[in-house]
């Protein structure tokens, strides 16, 4: 198995561009002002290579993929 | 150098020096709708970026182009030293020295961007500021020292670039509300928002986001 990566938002970096939504909408939901919600805590494999290219796009370098901790997923 | 092909490089000057100008137009235009988070709809803001990313750098090989060819021609006498630094050209040292002050300041707003992830977001951006100052540069390093510009078109297409960026200035600037309509997902009647399918749509452009301004307050520069 591979390294399992989970996505991690800047709250406070993040303006609200909504890039992210818009490159990976299987990953990121937007709230109503604009502002970026994981779906999930885990990055699915099949996904990594969308989560790379949302990170990249962040125009406010907010969005950052981390090695998942355990318990994998992290629910607010 | 012979007269034919250094004719060759003084057309090709002055055509990449004409085709930078829009090119340039563009990424100005394009930048300023980055900012002001143009798209969302049809086009998505994401790519109104990536375009604006890739003419960027078209216009950049279009600049390098119209340098070289300076350099290489005899005619004129700008060495390659010229291309960098400025007041260093023989030929009207400091016409040509504006078309180095803004080659320069480009080379960092171009270099920046390409290593963005790896530098601070607040040091790309005062870098990205420099654009500003750079495009009135190149326009007046062209007014200047440009062959073409005694003619009408060449002086209706420097008007007509220099209006398209300072309307999209003054947009961005007077007109525009900060921050720019968000892209929302709607939110489902009954469930609460997190747990909503999102439907990405676009927000009404000016009543919310000046509520928005207040209801969230956030860091916004």
């Amino acid at each position: 198995m591979a390294v399992k990566l989970e996505l991690r938002i800047d709250p406070v970096a993040c303006d609200g561009y909504g890039h992210c939504a818009e490159v990976a909408p299987e990953l990121f939901s937007l709230d109503e002002w604009g502002y970026p919600i994981l779906r999930s805590g885990q990055v699915p494999t099949a996904l990594v290579a969308v989560a790379k290219l949302a990170v990249k796009q962040c125009p406010r370098k907010a969005l950052s993929l981390a090695t998942a901790v355990d318990p994998p997923a992290r629910r607010r | 150098m012979t007269a034919v092909s250094s004719s060759i490089l003084w057309y090709t000057t002055r055509a990449s020096g004409i085709v930078s100008l829009l090119l340039l137009t563009a990424v100005m235009v394009g930048g300023i709708m980055t900012a002001t988070r143009v798209g969302g709809g049809t086009v998505p803001r994401f790519a109104v970026a990536e375009v604006h990313r890739r003419i960027s750098l078209i216009a950049m090989i279009f600049i390098i182009l119209h340098i070289a060819t300076t350099i290489v021609d005899s005619y004129v006498n700008v060495g390659i030293v010229s291309a960098l630094i400025p007041f260093t050209s023989q030929y009207k040292p400091i016409k040509v020295a504006l078309g180095t002050v803004a080659f320069d300041l480009m080379l960092a707003i171009t270099v920046t961007s390409l290593i963005k992830q790896r530098i601070s977001h607040s040091l790309w951006r005062t870098i990205h500021w420099a654009s500003y100052l750079a495009f009135p540069i190149a326009v007046i390093h062209e007014i200047l020292i440009g062959t073409d510009f005694r003619f009408a078109w060449m002086i209706l297409l420097t008007a007509g670039c220099v209006s398209a960026v300072g309307l999209a200035l003054a947009w961005r600037f007077w007109a525009h509300p900060r921050p720019g309509g968000a892209l929302t997902a709607v939110p489902s009647r009954t469930a609460p928002p997190k747990r909503s399918k999102a439907i990405v749509t676009r927000a009404p452009a000016a009543g919310p986001s000046r509520r928005r301004g207040s209801s969230k307050p956030k860091g916004t520069s």
